[in-house]
């Protein structure tokens, strides 16, 4: 997490929060303008972090520096409450206030600072008009779409001014097709902010999509940081893998070959030496009913255990070793008589393996 | 023998069929309610009605019940809904022994509660001689005392209806409102108390019709003068003792001021 180090960063924070049986220990670092996704499991302790840096929950140690402006150290006994931070936040459920139209949710912020009532609504209108919503500024919350109250919760933590934007699943409540889109506007309006963000979700397309740099937290620590990209092509954990829909093996290398911890052996194509990854995309491995002879080095007998259709493709999930997931055609399926329980060889190429140290 | 075709027609005699045991005693009940007022209906004497009204005793009692009633509801207003706020939203230690000692006066006796009254705010009270020393001011038996009687017996009603309703309402938009740089009061003001407004008011009427009638505290803390503390149902009491007559007409027009108050909110605050 030193990427930053070097470059002024804009949020330096050492979250530690300790509660019975399980404790949070994670640091994260955003520059200006930069967006940084937590990305974890449910229960990882992401929207702890993000109420942490809020102010509405105290470390336990550590601290939060924000423009170089401590706002909670236990150490050194200072805390700054949640409403001197200059911290947006904008909640999963969006909590805009029920009773208020969606002008007055975004003016609240303004007036709360003892802006004039006049000033503070045209700074609502112009907001909610940056947003798309100008014809929407009379509506109550009950009235808006997931979308649209989305887009007022955001306008609400931006009207503000705030240094550091903190989402908390910003897309969760949202349906599958409004997402896409909201999503896409989402990353427009943090082009826009000059501030830092950090956001928290458990969809890695949020993550690839808005942030430049992605922390992935299990179980409250920190187990994978870096681009997007990176997270997403080389996993270091079965979550991330998952996440990501990749086959994630764990091995020793010894020159092009790995010997994998279930004790499969596996021939790459890059030479390494000593504890590897090893990723294989679920298309890229095939399934025959005997075993194969020809260019794939490497194959295994497998069980499949389990059959499912999943968009155009259908997901095998074989017990070997090794254990892997595999993306068939529907006319593999018919041809080879796949279902659960049948025996069948699985083969990879040795191109197809990407190979890095632990 | 079992035959399947017979298991729906049971399921649905069993799905029609209404819970008796609990609609006979909700009637018998409705009944007990319900019968006293009748009883005050029929034996009225309605010729006497228009007569016992037109004399100025009545409408100097009714409006001051009124009054003092209104004024015990403001007072329960500016006092109740903060303590509401502060059992539900503040993390204080003993907390239980605040919610006992401010719902206490529900199950005191008013009458025990009227003597309670005169020790602390008596000429010889706690608070009461100090009172009179300081600022020559003596409460008892005057109009205000049937306002501090009333409203000692009526707040519990209004605070614990307040508070329920703060209740059911997610904390987490006081989390909110603190991030967008909003105090806790401004908060409280434009956030809170909007969306608590229906059960501020179910609570003040519900402290309003207590006041109204309250009877045991007001005639031991503040006497029964007419005009200054004399409320309906003091006077109601007194008439019983020489004129029944009177004291029934009393009782009619006191329900059916009550009724019609109640009713008339109802439409307009308290259906859900």
């Amino acid at each position: 997490m030193s990427a930053n180090r070097g470059v002024e960063s804009l949020l330096d924070a050492h979250l530690t929060v300790n509660r019975p049986g399980w404790s949070l220990d994670i640091e994260i670092s955003v520059q200006p303008r930069g967006v940084t996704a937590l990305l974890g499991p449910n229960g990882a302790g992401k929207s702890t972090a993000l109420q942490a840096i809020a102010g509405l929950r105290k470390l336990d140690a550590g601290r939060v520096v924000l423009a170089g402006r401590v706002l909670d150290e236990p150490a050194s006994g200072v805390w700054v409450v949640p409403e001197d931070r200059a911290v947006g936040l904008v909640f999963q459920d969006y909590l805009l206030f029920p009773r208020m139209s969606a002008r007055d949710n975004v003016a609240f912020g303004l007036r709360a600072r003892g802006m004039s009532k006049a000033e503070a609504r045209e700074r609502a209108n112009s907001w909610l008009s940056r947003v798309g919503l100008a014809a929407h500024a009379d509506r109550r919350p009950a009235e808006l779409s997931g979308g649209q109250a989305q887009r007022v919760a955001l306008a609400r933590a931006l009207a503000t001014d705030p240094g550091l934007l903190l989402l908390d699943e910003p897309l969760a409540a949202l349906d599958a097709a409004t997402r896409m889109s909201v999503r896409t506007e989402l990353r427009r309006h943090l082009d826009a902010f000059d501030g830092a963000t950090v956001v928290v979700t458990h969809d890695p397309l949020d993550a690839l999509v808005l942030a430049d740099t992605v922390i992935v937290i299990e179980d409250g620590r920190v187990v994978q940081a870096g681009a997007p990209a990176v997270v997403a092509r080389q996993p270091r954990t079965r979550y991330v893998a998952q996440l990501v829909g990749l086959n994630l093996l764990r091995g020793t290398a010894c020159g092009g070959v790995v010997r994998l911890d279930d004790g499969a052996l596996l021939a790459v194509r890059d030479e390494h030496d000593g504890s590897v990854f090893v990723v294989l995309r679920p298309a890229a491995i095939s399934v025959y009913a005997r075993e194969p002879h020809g260019s794939p080095r490497n194959s295994w007998p497998a069980v499949l255990t389990s059959v499912e259709q999943q968009g155009n493709a259908v997901r095998l999930a074989a017990s070997g070793p090794p254990d892997l997931i595999v993306d068939v055609t529907p006319d593999a399926v018919a041809d080879l008589r796949l279902t659960v329980g049948a025996q069948v060889w699985l083969s990879a190429k040795a191109t197809d393996a990407v190979v890095y140290p632990v | 023998m079992i035959s399947a075709p017979r298991t729906p027609r049971i399921v649905q005699r069993r799905r029609s069929r209404q819970p008796y045991a609990l609609i006979t005693l909700a009637a018998i009940g409705v009944a007990f309610l319900a019968l006293p007022l009748v009883g005050l209906l029929v034996r009225a004497p309605w010729h006497s009605v228009p007569h016992k009204l037109a004399s100025g005793d009545v409408t100097t009692a009714l409006r001051l019940s009124f009054e003092t009633a209104t004024m015990a509801t403001a007072l329960s207003l500016v006092l109740g809904v903060p303590i509401a706020w502060c059992l539900v939203r503040l993390k204080i230690r003993g907390r239980a022994v605040l919610r006992a000692l401010t719902t206490l006066p529900l199950v005191l006796p008013p009458v025990a509660g009227g003597i309670a009254l005169l020790l602390a705010y008596g000429r010889r009270g706690v608070v009461g001689e100090w009172l009179l020393r300081a600022f020559g001011l003596s409460l008892p038996f005057t109009t205000a005392a049937v306002v501090v009687a009333e409203t000692f017996v009526a707040m519990p009603f209004l605070i614990i209806s307040v508070e329920g309703a703060l209740r059911g309402i997610d904390a987490r938009y006081d989390a909110a409102a603190a991030t967008l740089g909003a105090s806790k009061f401004f908060t409280f003001r434009h956030v809170t108390l909007p969306m608590l407004a229906p059960g501020i008011v179910a609570g003040a009427v519900l402290c309003w019709a207590r006041a109204l009638g309250e009877f045991g505290a007001t005639i031991t803390f503040a006497g029964s003068y007419p005009g200054t503390t004399q409320t309906m149902p003091l006077q109601i009491y007194l008439a019983l003792q020489d004129d029944p007559d009177a004291a029934i007409v009393l009782s009619i027009v006191l329900l059916g001021v009550s009724m019609a108050v109640l009713i008339g909110l109802r439409d307009r605050w308290l259906r859900a």
